[in-house]
C-alpha cells in the first residue's frame, strides 16, 4: 500500500494560503463527485449558471458547495439569502434575486396549470411537469433564468467578478434542493406550495357546485398495545396467543416477479444494468429456493 | 426420549434448550445465576435436532449458555408436572415468580433456526414435545420463507458509527404483512422475550422488535446463501463504491469495504440509496388512499352488444380504515376547502393526495398520463391491452405500492379462463349387478370450454383470431392469453387420441384433486349414465336412500346406524372403500356387523369370508358385538399361540362368516391370509396402518378383498399422512404418489395452513369418509338417554399366566376353608383378579414398566387417545388408588399432559382446585382419575362429556352414582360412558350376572361384593375360571 502522508482532505485541491476556513456544520452537497444533480430541471438551473461564470469560479463554487463552506441557505418568495464561509474569519453574505411573477402573471400561470391535472400531480409526485415550461414562456417570465438579466446576484466578498464562487456554491446546493422538491423553484418565484395548491384547488373548483358533508364526529384512535412486563405474564408464560392461530401463510410464487425493483426503479447511481439484472435473477433464484425448503426435503444450506 | 424442545431468538441466534425429567445434581459453588435443575444435556438437544430434520447437519451448531427467567418456586423453576411427577403441582400462583435459571444449549444461525423450524412436527415425536416458543418462531419462520417466496425485501445498506454493512432488507408489504406481522408479535409467548446473556441481564426484548430481527435475519442470511451468481452467472460490479456495495451484499459478513479516499462517496451512496428506498414509504399513515376501479367496457343492456371498445380505469379514495369506503374522484374535486367530509370521516387535503397519487402512480402505469391532460380526471380510457396490462402486471405493483387496486369480480375466476371439460361415458351398461373397481375403465370426451359452457373448435378459433388478451363471449369476459390459446391447439390435436381412464383417476378429477389438463384448467366434469348416478349418490353422503335392516339383526339400529350402514353397502356395491368415522360410542362396529349380515342375506352364491383385523385389546369385543348382534354369523378368530397354521387356516376361514385377527398377525400370517379371497376387509382402528412403509401396512395391502372398510374414531382428515395411508388401502391411486400428495396437500395444509388445498382435499376425500359426532343435532335426537357401552379387553399373555394361577390357587385354599376364613379368601381372590384384569404390575406390585402388559390398559390408552383428539373432557373411575397412581403416571408421560388425579388421601382444598381446574374447559387438564370412594359423591364435573370405569365395583347404584357426577340435570345424552371388562374373566362372568337377573341383582347385589362370597365353590369355580374365545 502506497504511503500516505495527507490524510481526510486529501482529496481537496489545495488553495494556498488564502483557502477558505474550515466549516463545522456546514450544508455539504450530497454529490461528492460528477453530475451535480439528476433531474432534468435541476439540470437547467445549473446550466443557466454556468452560462453566465467561467469554468475556473465555477468549479470552485462546486467545491465550496461539496465541502460544506454554505452555512445557511434561506429561500423566500424571490430571493434566497445565504452565508458562506471563505477565507476570512466573517462569512459572505450571498444574495440571490430571482425576478418573481408579478400578481397578474402568477394567475395566468395558474389558470393554465389548472387546466390540466398533470402539473398539479407531478409537482406533488415531486416531480417538475415536462411542458411547464412552456406556461411560463407565454407569460414572458421563463422559468428558470436564462440570461444575466433574469438573475441578481450579489456577494460581500472582494472578488470582482460577479458571479463569484460563493454564489456560486449556493447556486449548487438550490439546485440539490429543486432536485428533491421542484415546488421551491415555483417558491423562488413568488409562490409557496401550499399558495399554489390552494389556488389551482380554487380554480379547478370554478363551474362546480361545492358541497359540504356535515361534520360528524370523529373517531377514537386505536390505541398501541402495551408491552406487559414478564412478570404480569406468569399465567400465560407458555402460552402462545389465539392471533397465532388464524394466521394465514402463503408460501409460493409472487404475482409480479421482482416487483419491488419495478416499483421503485433501478437507478444508474446505485448500479449498472448488469448488476441490476444480477439482482432479479437473485429474486428467482431465492424465490425457487425458498419453495424447495418449503414444500420439499431440502436443507437450507 | 422425555424431552421439551425449548427456543428463542437472542443475540442474533436461535438459542435452543430444553427440559427433561432427570434432575441434574447442583454442584460446586453457587452462582449468581442458578442452574435449571431440569435443563436438558446439550448431547440429548443434538439428538432431538436430528431426530426433526435430519437433513441438516447439527454438528456445527455451538454448545452455549444463557439465562432464562421463567416463573418459579421459592426453590426451583416451575416444570411440567406430567413431565416431572410431582413438582410444582402444589404451588399456589400467589407463591410464583420471576426468577433467571442457566440453561445450557445450542445457538443456531439464521439457516440452521430455518431447518429446524420448518421441520417441526405437528404433534410429539417419541418423546419430543415441541414447547409453545418454539411454535411461535415455527410460524415466524414460515412467514419468513413466505416473504422471500414474495419476494418482499430490497438490497440495502445499514449505517452503523460510519461503518457500513450491505444487506438484504426485508420490505413487508404493509397491506399484506402489516397486520400479520402485529398479530404474530401479539401472540409471542412470554418466554420467547425470556433469554438474556448470563452476563449481564438485558430487559425483555419488545415482541416486535424481537420478531422483526429475528424476520431480518433469517431474510438476510437466506438470501447470500441462495441467491448468490455462481457458475455461469458471473457478477460484473460496477467500478467504485457501488461495486463495493454489490460484492458485500452476497459476502459472508456483508462488511462494505472502501479506501478511505472513498469514504464521502461511501456516504453519498448510502443518502442516494435512502432516498430509493424511501419510496417504500409514505402514504401509510394517511387516512385514504388513491383507489383505482378497473370496469370494463359498456354493453347494450338490450343487445348485449359492446357500446365502445374502450375499457375505464375510475379513480377514487378509499379509505384506509375501511375498504368498502370509496369516495369518486369527482367528488372529491367537488369538495370545498379541499377538505372532504364522509361519514365520520375528515379527508384533508384529499385533492392534493388524489393529484400526488395519479403523478407517481402514471410512472408506474404510463396511460393515466394521458387523463391527467384534464383539470379534473376522473378516470382513464384503456384500449383492452392496456386494461389486461393493467390485470396482470400494473395491478398488482400499484397495490405493492400502497394504492387500492379493484378489478371485474371475473378476474381469477375459473369461468374466465379458456380450460376443458369432460364429458364422461360408461363403458357398460348395468353395471350395478357386479362390483366394480376403482381400476374400471371409463371414457372421456373431451371438450374446450369457457366456464361451464363447451366452446366448438370453430368458435374458438374465431376467438383466437381476434387476437385479443381480453374478449367477450356471450355477454362474459374472458382472459385469453396467447399461451393458452397455444396450448388449446395442441389440445385439438390431441384430442383425436381415445381417452380412457381408471373409474380412480376420473373420480380424481372430477372430486376436483386435478386442477390442469395439457395446461388448460379443468373446468368441470360432467357425467351420464351409471358414473353419473354415482356421483349424485357419492355427494349426498349418508342422505341416501336407506336399506332395511338386515333380517338376522338382533337387536335395533338407530336411525343414523341405518343410514352409516346403507352408507357402506352403498360404496360396497360401487367397489369403493368407505372410511368410517364416526366419534367414539357412535357404533361403528355395529354398523358393520349390519352390513357383513346384509351382504350374506342378499347373496345369491354366497360370499366367501369377511377379514376383520383389528388392536389385540379388541378381538374380543368384535367377537362378542357379532355374537350379540348377529347370531348367526360363524365367528372365528385367528389370534393367539394355539391359532391354526397355514392350510388348516385357509379352510378353516372358508368354513366361517367372519375372521378376527389382529395387525400384529396380518404382518406374521400375511402368508395365509393372503391366500383367502376375502369378501371384506375391515380395519378397526384404522390409525394402525398410518405408516405406509410399515410392515404391517404393507402386509395389509397385500390382502385380496372385493371390498374394503377403515374404520376409526379420530378425525382422520386432520392427520394427513395416516389419511393418504388409509386411502391408499381403500381407494389406491385416488389420492396419488405419496410424495405428489405430501406437496399438494399435506405440507400446505399441515405447514401453512392452506385453506384453499384443505378445501380441495376435503371435496377429494369427503365422499369416502362419513363421520358423525356426537354432538351433532341430528345424531344426538338418535341417541338413547344414557349411553353405557361395555368394552371388551383381552388379556396379555402376561396377564392371562398370572390370572390362571391365582384362580388356581385360590380356589385350592377355597375348598378348604370355612365360615369367615372362606368369605376372607373369595373376598381376597376376587380383589386379586381384578388386579391381575387391571395390571400385572399392580398386582405384583413392584413398580416395573406398564408398557404393552395389560390389554385394558392399551385399549384405555387408545380409547383416551381417540378422546383428547375430538377435544372430549374425560373422567377415569378406578377402585385402587395404586391403580390410580399407576394410570396417572402412565398416561401423563404418554400424552405429554397433566392428569389428575383425586383420592382419599387428597385434601379437601386440592380436591376444589382440581375440580375446579377440570371444569375449566379451555385450559384445565382433560383427564380427571378419581378414586370410585373418594370420587364418586358429592363432586360436580359437568364438564366431563365421557366417563371411564376401569374396573368394576359389582354394585350397579356405586357405579352409577359416579357416572352422575358427570351428568348436568336434565342434559344427559352427551356423555358417553365405557366399562372396560376383561374378556373371559370373572368381570365379563359378572357382568353377565348381574345384566341377565337384573331384578334379582338389585336386590342381592345392593350391599356390595358381599353376594359373591356366598356362592358354592361350583358357582365361583364357573365364574373364575378363564375362558378362551
Amino acid at each position: 500500500m502506497a504511503r500516505r502522508r495527507k490524510t481526510h482532505d486529501d482529496y481537496w485541491p489545495r488553495w494556498g494560503s488564502t483557502g477558505p476556513r474550515l466549516v463545522k456544520n456546514g450544508i455539504k452537497a450530497k454529490s461528492a463527485r460528477g453530475e451535480f444533480v439528476k433531474n432534468w430541471w435541476a439540470t437547467r438551473w445549473i446550466r443557466a449558471l454556468s452560462s453566465l461564470m467561467d469554468e475556473g469560479r465555477l468549479s470552485r463554487g462546486r467545491a465550496y458547495a461539496r465541502r460544506g463552506q454554505v452555512m445557511e441557505i434561506d429561500i423566500k418568495p424571490g430571493q434566497v439569502l445565504a452565508r458562506v464561509q471563505g477565507s476570512r474569519p466573517q462569512p459572505y453574505k450571498v444574495s440571490i434575486r430571482l425576478k418573481p411573477l408579478d400578481e397578474a402573471a402568477w394567475n395566468k400561470v395558474l389558470d393554465a396549470l389548472s387546466e390540466q391535472a398533470v402539473f398539479a400531480a407531478q409537482l406533488l409526485a415531486g416531480e417538475m411537469p415536462a411542458d411547464i415550461e412552456q406556461v411560463f414562456d407565454a407569460e414572458g417570465v421563463p422559468l428558470f433564468p436564462s440570461s444575466s438579466g433574469d438573475l441578481e446576484t450579489e456577494c460581500s466578498c472582494p472578488d470582482w467578478a460577479n458571479p463569484c464562487k460563493h454564489i456560486a456554491a449556493v447556486y449548487y446546493l438550490l439546485g440539490e434542493r429543486f432536485d428533491e422538491d421542484p415546488f421551491l423553484l415555483l417558491e423562488l418565484r413568488g409562490r409557496s406550495k401550499e399558495q399554489i395548491a390552494a389556488a389551482l384547488r380554487e380554480r379547478r373548483a370554478n363551474g362546480l357546485e361545492l358541497r359540504e358533508e356535515p361534520p360528524q364526529y370523529g373517531r377514537a384512535g386505536t390505541e398501541a398495545a402495551d408491552v406487559p412486563a414478564l412478570e404480569e405474564c406468569l399465567e400465560r408464560y407458555w402460552e402462545l396467543g389465539e392471533a397465532a392461530e388464524g394466521l394465514a401463510l402463503d408460501v409460493s410464487r409472487p404475482e409480479v416477479d421482482a416487483a419491488l425493483l419495478k416499483r421503485l426503479g433501478m437507478p444508474e447511481s446505485l448500479g449498472t444494468k448488469d448488476v441490476w439484472s444480477h439482482v432479479a435473477d437473485t429474486y428467482e433464484a431465492v424465490t425457487t429456493r425458498a419453495l424447495e425448503v418449503a414444500f420439499g426435503s431440502v436443507s437450507c444450506r | 426420549m422425555n424431552l421439551i424442545l425449548h427456543g428463542s431468538w437472542s443475540a442474533d441466534r436461535l438459542f435452543v434448550w430444553g427440559e427433561c425429567a432427570d434432575r441434574i445434581a447442583r454442584r460446586g459453588r453457587k452462582s449468581k445465576v442458578p442452574p435449571h435443575p431440569y435443563a436438558a444435556p446439550v448431547e440429548s438437544l443434538r439428538d432431538a435436532l436430528k431426530a426433526v430434520s435430519p437433513l441438516a447437519d447439527w454438528s456445527a451448531p455451538v454448545a452455549a449458555e444463557r439465562a432464562v427467567l421463567l416463573p418459579s418456586a421459592p426453590d426451583e423453576p416451575q416444570v411440567p408436572s406430567w413431565l416431572v411427577p410431582g413438582r410444582g403441582e402444589h404451588v399456589s400462583e400467589a407463591e410464583l415468580h420471576l426468577a433467571p435459571w442457566k440453561v445450557p444449549g445450542l445457538e443456531l444461525d439464521a439457516l440452521a433456526a430455518l431447518d429446524l423450524l420448518v421441520a417441526l412436527p405437528a404433534g410429539a415425536v417419541d418423546g419430543l414435545r415441541i414447547g409453545a416458543d418454539l411454535r411461535f418462531w415455527s410460524l415466524a419462520a414460515k412467514l419468513g420463507l413466505e416473504l422471500l417466496a414474495k419476494q418482499r425485501y430490497v438490497p440495502g445498506m445499514e449505517e452503523e458509527r460510519g461503518q457500513y454493512r450491505a444487506v438484504w432488507l426485508l420490505a413487508p408489504d404493509d397491506a399484506l404483512d402489516g397486520e400479520r406481522l402485529r398479530a404474530l408479535a401479539e401472540a409471542m409467548p412470554p418466554v420467547c422475550r425470556a433469554l438474556s446473556s448470563l452476563e449481564a441481564s438485558e430487559p425483555p426484548a419488545r415482541p416486535h422488535a424481537l420478531l422483526e430481527g429475528f424476520l431480518g435475519r433469517v431474510v438476510d442470511s437466506a438470501v447470500r446463501e441462495w441467491g448468490r451468481p455462481r457458475g455461469s452467472r458471473r457478477l460484473k460490479l460496477p467500478p467504485g463504491v457501488a461495486g463495493a456495495w454489490w460484492s458485500a451484499l452476497w459476502s459472508e459478513d456483508g462488511r462494505i469495504v472502501v479506501p478511505v479516499s472513498q469514504r464521502r462517496e461511501l456516504a453519498r451512496v448510502y443518502q442516494s440509496w435512502r432516498q430509493w428506498v424511501d419510496q417504500l414509504r409514505g402514504g401509510e399513515q394517511a387516512a385514504f388512499r388513491l383507489c383505482f376501479r378497473l370496469e370494463p367496457p359498456e354493453t347494450d343492456a338490450d343487445s348485449g352488444q359492446v357500446i365502445s371498445p374502450d375499457w375505464t380505469l375510475r379513480y377514487m379514495l378509499q379509505a384506509n380504515d375501511d375498504p368498502s369506503l370509496l369516495v369518486p374522484a369527482g367528488q372529491v374535486w367537488r369538495a370545498r376547502g379541499g377538505t372532504l367530509r364522509i361519514l365520520n370521516r375528515k379527508f384533508e387535503g384529499a385533492q392534493e393526495r388524489l393529484l400526488a397519487g395519479l403523478g407517481l402512480a402514471a410512472r408506474l402505469f404510463p396511460p393515466v398520463m394521458r387523463s391527467l391532460r384534464e383539470a379534473r380526471p376522473e378516470a382513464c380510457t384503456l384500449t383492452v391491452d392496456e386494461a389486461y396490462a393493467f390485470l396482470r402486471e400494473a395491478g398488482p405493483l400499484l397495490k405493492g405500492s400502497g394504492f387500492g387496486v379493484l378489478v371485474p369480480p371475473w378476474w381469477g375466476k375459473r369461468g374466465a379462463r379458456l380450460g376443458v371439460r369432460a364429458k364422461l361415458k360408461a363403458t357398460s351398461e348395468g353395471v350395478g349387478a357386479g362390483i366394480l373397481g376403482m381400476d374400471t375403465l371409463v371414457q372421456f370426451d373431451w371438450e374446450l370450454a369457457l366456464g361451464d359452457k363447451p366452446l366448438t373448435r370453430e368458435e374458438f378459433e374465431r376467438l383466437a383470431a381476434l387476437k385479443m388478451p381480453l374478449v367477450q363471449v356471450r355477454g362474459q369476459w374472458v382472459l385469453l392469453q396467447p399461451e393458452q390459446v397455444e396450448a388449446a391447439i395442441s389440445f385439438w390435436e390431441k384430442k383425436r387420441e381415445k381417452q380412457e381412464m381408471a373409474l380412480g383417476e376420473a373420480l380424481g378429477l372430477i372430486l376436483g384433486a386435478e386442477a390442469e389438463v395439457n395446461g388448460l384448467p379443468l373446468q368441470g366434469v360432467e357425467a351420464t349414465g351409471w358414473v353419473g348416478d354415482l356421483l349424485t349418490q357419492l355427494k349426498a353422503g349418508d342422505r341416501m336412500e336407506e336399506l332395511p335392516p338386515p333380517e338376522g339383526f338382533a337387536g335395533e339400529l338407530r336411525p343414523y346406524q341405518v343410514r352409516g350402514y346403507s352408507w357402506l353397502a352403498f360404496l360396497r356395491k360401487w367397489g369403493l372403500g368407505a372410511c368410517l368415522a364416526d366419534d367414539m360410542g357412535l357404533g361403528k362396529t355395529i354398523q358393520a356387523i349390519a352390513l357383513l349380515l346384509r351382504e350374506r342375506e342378499s347373496a345369491e352364491n354366497g360370499v366367501g369370508p369377511a377379514l376383520v383385523l383389528c388392536p389385540t385389546s379388541v378381538v374380543g369385543n368384535w367377537k362378542r358385538e357379532i355374537r350379540r348382534f348377529a347370531p348367526g354369523l360363524r365367528v372365528m378368530t385367528h389370534h393367539g399361540g394355539g391359532r391354526a397354521k397355514e392350510a388348516d387356516f385357509v379352510a378353516a376361514a372358508r368354513q366361517h362368516d367372519v375372521v378376527i385377527s389382529t395387525y400384529g398377525l396380518a404382518r406374521r400370517d400375511v402368508e395365509a391370509l393372503a391366500q383367502v379371497q376375502w369378501s371384506d376387509i375391515i380395519l378397526d382402528e384404522a390409525q394402525n396402518i398410518k405408516n405406509p412403509h410399515a410392515k404391517q401396512t404393507q402386509a395389509v395391502r397385500r390382502l385380496h378383498a372385493a371390498n374394503r372398510i377403515a374404520m376409526t374414531g379420530t378425525p382422520v382428515e386432520n392427520r394427513l399422512s395416516e389419511l393418504w395411508s388409509i386411502m391408499q388401502f381403500l381407494n389406491p391411486g385416488l389420492l396419488g404418489s405419496e410424495e405428489g400428495f405430501r406437496r399438494t396437500y399435506a405440507l400446505p395444509i399441515e405447514r401453512y395452513q392452506d385453506k384453499e388445498a384443505a378445501e380441495r382435499l376435503k371435496r377429494l376425500v369427503g365422499p369416502f369418509i362419513l363421520r358423525r359426532v356426537k354432538t351433532d343435532p341430528t345424531i344426538i335426537q338418535d341417541l338413547p338417554e344414557k349411553m353405557e357401552m361395555k368394552v371388551y379387553c383381552n388379556l396379555s399373555a402376561e396377564q392371562a399366566t398370572l390370572y390362571e394361577a391365582v384362580v388356581r390357587e385360590s380356589l385350592e385354599r377355597i375348598e378348604s376353608a370355612e365360615g369367615m376364613e372362606r368369605r376372607g379368601v373369595v373376598l381376597s381372590a376376587l380383589t386379586r383378579l381384578k388386579q391381575v384384569c387391571n395390571h400385572p404390575a399392580q398386582f405384583l406390585g413392584d413398580g416395573s414398566a406398564l408398557e404393552g402388559r395389560s390389554g385394558k390398559l392399551d385399549r384405555l390408552a387408545e380409547m383416551l387417545e381417540e378422546a383428547l383428539s375430538v377435544g372430549d373432557r374425560v373422567l377415569v373411575f378406578t377402585q385402587f388408588a395404586e391403580m390410580g397412581h399407576m394410570l396417572k403416571a402412565h398416561l401423563q408421560g404418554l400424552f405429554g399432559l397433566e392428569v389428575l388425579f383425586l383420592h382419599g388421601g387428597t385434601p379437601q382444598k386440592q380436591r376444589d382446585r382440581m375440580v375446579a381446574r377440570f371444569q375449566d374447559a379451555r385450559n384445565g387438564p382433560p383427564i380427571f382419575i378419581l378414586s370410585l370412594k373418594a370420587g364418586g359423591t358429592g363432586l360436580n364435573l359437568t364438564a366431563a362429556n365421557r366417563v371411564f370405569h376401569f374396573d368394576r365395583w359389582w354394585n350397579p347404584a356405586v357405579e352409577n352414582q359416579a357416572t352422575d357426577r358427570a351428568f348436568r340435570i336434565g342434559q344427559t345424552r352427551d356423555v358417553q360412558v365405557h366399562k372396560l371388562i376383561c374378556a373371559g374373566t370373572l368381570e365379563e362372568r359378572i357382568d353377565d350376572m348381574i345384566e341377565s337377573k337384573k331384578a334379582l341383582a338389585e336386590s342381592i347385589v345392593g350391599g356390595g361384593e358381599g353376594w359373591l362370597t356366598e356362592l358354592s365353590t361350583d358357582e365361583l369355580r364357573d365364574i373364575l375360571t378363564l375362558r378362551g374365545e
